[in-house]
């Protein structure tokens, strides 16, 4: 085998890589010994920083800084950063490129093929968005799978040889995913999946964020500043407060200097667990549709579930659970770890496709998570209704999967029909996405209703629709095939976007560990008042010295320093 | 693909029960990966759907069943009447576009094709016709051999269908309303269910005061949900004319479909109930430390929607948390409503005397 098969977790959030060896999956550590890379982007003057060394200049220098952007993935969102204009694939390929540097120098290998994971309820063009990351980052991905059919596969991978059915809830930064499945005669059949791609951890802060700045504006009379910097700390505070709550019950959220319409505030203010949940209720109330829908699709009832599993990193919130408890009477299990889970069966699904025999017994099937069918009109009276949805292949179908319905002319000597494929749920086509075109002509001529077309979808595992078209009378195929590179960028326009990427100038591998320490420092720092603050300014202005010096020994040496240094002024800092 | 086949595909001599049918699948799907072998899973998969859904001919031998052939690979020729229950026009009239813009010719205009259905819908859907026609006596017998079919194999719904399992059920319902509603009433239901158009039946149920809107709720409660649905639905948002709902019957019928469907795919009443039950409770807590009064506002509607149609279950499921509500809140004016609400209540539910709890 010459290159290896990998797993990406492709997070809002966070980011992780995962490798199947010698039977077991593990999460690849990047340049800084840590699994989880955040999902963040820094344009530094000419130099892209990736990951938690970005995490951290987003405090410092918000401006300049990515975050969150799978949420605008499929979009024409736009980031400017220092200047320079990034789509929100380009973003996600610096992720990806950075995620594949760091496997392959894990491994010693090049990355042959990816399996990479979108949420269940992305669409076709969100799909196709992240292709293009892939291509961007030069990986070569063939499969993209649902992120909670990877949570299903990572969870089956040590329950195989028993018999239950399970339910999985993802709530991870962005996004929100459940999926039904059953595990019976070995084979793990995932039955159903729904969720909201916009619902996630990162929802439960803006509630927070909102909840403070009422707060202000009651007590204080006074508002936040248009001020970047002041918003992304206050935003850093109320996450931080927020997986404090996890474990405690009450806490202080504190920000130093807080820019307000009335000067700077030294804001303070107490939170408890309880009164929080109140105003999570509405986020709450929106998880309830999806589990009803993925039950429902999967023919179940919430007390059929043997086993309810909690994974992503939100789900820690005693909230989620307590949710989940209560829908499903019974305590949810988090045998998974919750950031990892994707990504191990990302790396199963990756391994399971190469042929890697120590997964060679594992069986699953997925099914499609959105309708698929094509524009048709009705006649009535003297009028015709046009845009109907005529479902082909129905969600919940299992894949793959090779579904024909018949369509007819509408009107008298009708020679050409045209086929406008759409995916999504709604009975009018406009409602749905519109995902691929194409016309059938030479129809013999004959009154209306008389010839006959069978249109067959065939949705193959990885997710390219084949259109067939047969004319009934003529016996006369016509064969199409939505590509699934086509999208919103033509070839010329990706390859453009890749030659921008290339001229792009990175810190090299080793630095990285550098360039953390040094943003984690700055970001400390603004918070930082007095003695503390003197303390960590001195042990900054020391590692600068040594890296001047540009000996390793040295500089290894200070930025262990200077990280003591930031361990022991007590504040934890996000990773 | 017929069921002989099928069965073979499966490596089945003959099926004893549903389950022996999921578990010989699955022991195929092990043989046939859809990773390695998607041909070979995508037979499997279809000789699994053709038993799946055709349970009847579990009990019969294979000699006697007639082969049933799965659509996929040879569909039926288009039917000779290819006109549907739900175009309007007795007669074809020449093809005028008049709606949704001018740029879209008509030459691009497709239509679904009817296909011939399986064999259980054709019965239910002949039944429904008998019903519409005033015909309950046959549709009655119908209905029986039916039942007498699909229950002698000790089927559950997941096996049979849940669409086909709707409708039976809608049968089922409006036989049971025999003799407590008038035919005319019964008649326009199943023709409600069949266009999706419950105009008619709500005007009837309407006059037959709230006698009849019991009767409705209590024997066909997913009619009776079906109509709250249809009429609360789309077609009297402003905005949209009437006519041109009915314009597009066929979405309508699939609204009804989805509606009905809701309530019944496979986990059916309990499981919608449960969820439903579960974010009411969230809601009967929160009517204790909400200081406007929300949740007991909105209790108080669903109350008196439900009373409005005769849907005695909800009732009972809201009034607690109303009764919670009002309790709490002891405002003058939700204690005036609170004994108004009370009587309409309880004249819909009449039985329910016992259980609508009191406000001291
Ligand atoms: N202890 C904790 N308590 C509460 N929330 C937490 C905790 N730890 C992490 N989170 C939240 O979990 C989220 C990240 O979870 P995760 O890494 O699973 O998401 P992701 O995979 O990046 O996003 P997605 O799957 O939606 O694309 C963040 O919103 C973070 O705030
Ligand atoms: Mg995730």
């Amino acid at each position: 085998m010459s290159g290896v098969h990998v797993g990406i977790d492709l997070g809002t959030t966070y980011s992780l890589v995962a490798v199947v060896q010698n039977g077991e999956p593990k999460v690849i550590p990047n340049a800084l010994g840590e699994l989880l890379t955040p999902s963040a982007v820094n344009v530094d003057g000419d130099r892209v920083l990736v990951g938690r060394a970005a995490r951290a200049r987003a405090l410092t220098h918000p401006e300049a800084t990515a975050v969150s952007f799978k949420r605008d993935m499929g979009t024409d969102r736009k980031y400017e950063l220092s200047g320079r204009t990034f789509t929100p694939e380009e973003l996600s390929a610096l992720v990806l490129a950075e995620l594949k540097r760091d496997a392959e120098a894990a491994l010693g290998a090049e990355v042959e093929e990816a399996v990479v994971t979108v949420p269940a309820y992305f669409g076709e063009l969100q799909r196709r968005a992240t292709r293009h990351a892939c291509d961007l980052a030069g990986l070569h991905v063939e499969r993209i799978i649902n992120e909670p059919t990877a949570a299903a596969l990572a969870y089956g991978l040590h329950h195989r040889a028993s018999e239950l059915r399970a339910v999985v809830l993802d709530l991870g930064g962005g996004t929100f995913d459940v999926t039904a499945l059953e595990i019976m005669e070995g084979v793990i059949e995932i039955q159903a999946s729904a969720g909201d791609t916009r619902l996630g951890g990162e929802d439960f802060v803006d509630a927070m964020i909102e909840h403070c700045l009422e707060w202000l504006a009651t007590e204080r009379g006074t508002e936040l500043a248009d001020d970047a910097v002041g918003r992304a700390r206050l935003r850093e505070a109320c996450e931080l407060a927020k997986r404090r709550l996890s474990d405690a019950s009450e806490t202080r959220l504190a920000v130093s200097g807080l820019p307000t319409s009335k000067g700077k505030l030294d804001f303070e203010l107490p939170l408890s667990r309880a009164r929080l949940e109140e105003r999570f209720q509405p986020l709450l109330d929106r998880m309830l549709a999806p589990i009803e829908r993925a039950l429902r699709d999967a023919g179940r009832r919430a007390s059929d579930a043997q086993e309810v599993l909690l994974v992503g990193g939100a789900t820690r919130m005693p909230c989620i659970a307590s949710l989940a408890a209560k829908l499903f009477g019974r305590l949810p299990l988090r045998s998974l770890p919750p950031d990892e889970a994707v990504a191990i069966g990302a790396a199963v699904q990756a391994a399971l496709k190469a042929g890697d025999s120590a997964v060679a017994d594992l069986v699953a099937t997925d099914v499609a998570p959105f309708t698929l069918g094509i524009a048709t009109a009705q006649k009535l009276h003297d009028s015709l209704v046009q845009g109907i949805f005529s479902p082909i292949i129905e969600r919940g179908t299992v894949l793959p999967a090779s579904r024909v319905e018949r369509f007819c002319t509408i009107s008298n000597a009708q020679t050409r029909l045209k086929l406008e494929v759409f995916q999504g749920e709604h009975a009018r086509c406009e409602k749905n996405q519109r995902i691929g075109d194409f016309e059938v002509r030479g129809i013999p001529s004959g009154p209306a209703g008389t010839e006959a077309v069978d249109v067959r979808f065939s949705y193959d595992m990885n997710g390219v629709l084949d259109v067939d078209a047969t004319i009934v009378s003529t016996n006369e195929a016509h064969t199409f095939t939505i590509e699934r590179s086509a999208g919103r960028l033509s070839r010329r326009e990706l390859e453009a976007a890749r030659a921008r990427l290339a001229r792009l100038k990175f810190h090299p591998r080793e630095a990285l560990p550098n360039v953390t320490a040094i943003s984690r420092a700055d970001a400390l720092y603004a918070e930082l008042v007095g003695h503390e603050r003197a303390q960590l300014g001195h042990a900054l202005a020391v590692f600068r010295a040594a890296l001047e010096s540009q000996d390793p020994k040295l500089i290894a040496q200070q930025r262990e320093a200077l990280l003591a240094v930031l361990l022991a002024l007590g504040r934890e800092a996000l990773k | 693909m017929d069921s002989k086949q099928a069965l073979a595909e499966l490596g089945l001599e003959a099926p004893t029960s549903a389950d022996a049918i999921r578990r010989a699948y699955l022991r195929s799907v092990r043989k046939h990966p859809p990773e390695r072998d998607p041909e070979g899973f995508q037979r499997v998969r279809q000789a699994y759907d053709l038993l799946r859904d055709h349970p009847w001919l579990w009990g019969t031998t294979l000699e006697a069943a007639t082969p049933i052939s799965n659509p996929l690979p040879a569909p039926p020729p288009p039917s000779a009447s290819p006109e549907r229950a739900l175009e309007l026009s007795p007669k074809p009239a020449p093809v005028t576009i008049t709606v949704e813009g001018k740029s879209r010719s008509a030459l691009f205009a497709v239509r679904k094709d009817e296909r011939a259905a399986p064999v259980p819908w054709r019965d239910i859907e002949d039944a429904l016709q008998l019903l519409e026609d005033g015909k309950l006596a046959e549709a009655r017998g119908l209905s029986q051999s039916l039942d007498r079919r699909m229950t002698e194999f000790g089927m559950r719904t997941r096996e049979i269908g849940v669409h086909v399992i709707a409708r039976w059920t809608l049968v089922a319902e409006l036989l049971a309303l025999e003799g407590a509603v008038s035919d005319d009433l019964i008649r326009a239901l199943a023709a409600g269910v069949r266009s999706g158009d419950f105009d008619e039946a709500d005007r009837l149920r309407e006059k037959g005061g709230w006698r009849v809107r019991r009767a409705v709720a209590a024997r066909a409660p997913s009619l009776n949900k079906a109509l709250v649905a249809l009429a609360g639905g789309p077609r009297f948002r402003p905005g949209f004319s009437r006519w041109s709902w009915i314009g597009v019957g066929w979405v309508v019928l699939q609204l009804a479909r989805t509606c009905l469907g809701s309530y019944f795919e496979t986990g059916h009443h309990s499981h919608s109930a449960q969820v439903a039950a579960t974010a009411n409770g969230a809601n009967g807590q929160r009517a204790v430390a909400d200081p406007k009064q929300e949740s007991l506002v909105k209790a108080a509607r669903a109350i008196d929607e439900a009373v409005q149609y005769g849907d005695c279950n909800t009732v009972r499921e809201q009034w607690p948390f109303y009764a919670r509500g009002v309790r709490q809140a002891g405002f003058a004016w939700s204690r005036d409503n609170y004994a108004e609400r009370r009587k309409r209540a309880l004249e819909i539910c009449a039985e329910l005397a016992g259980e609508l709890s009191e406000v001291p």
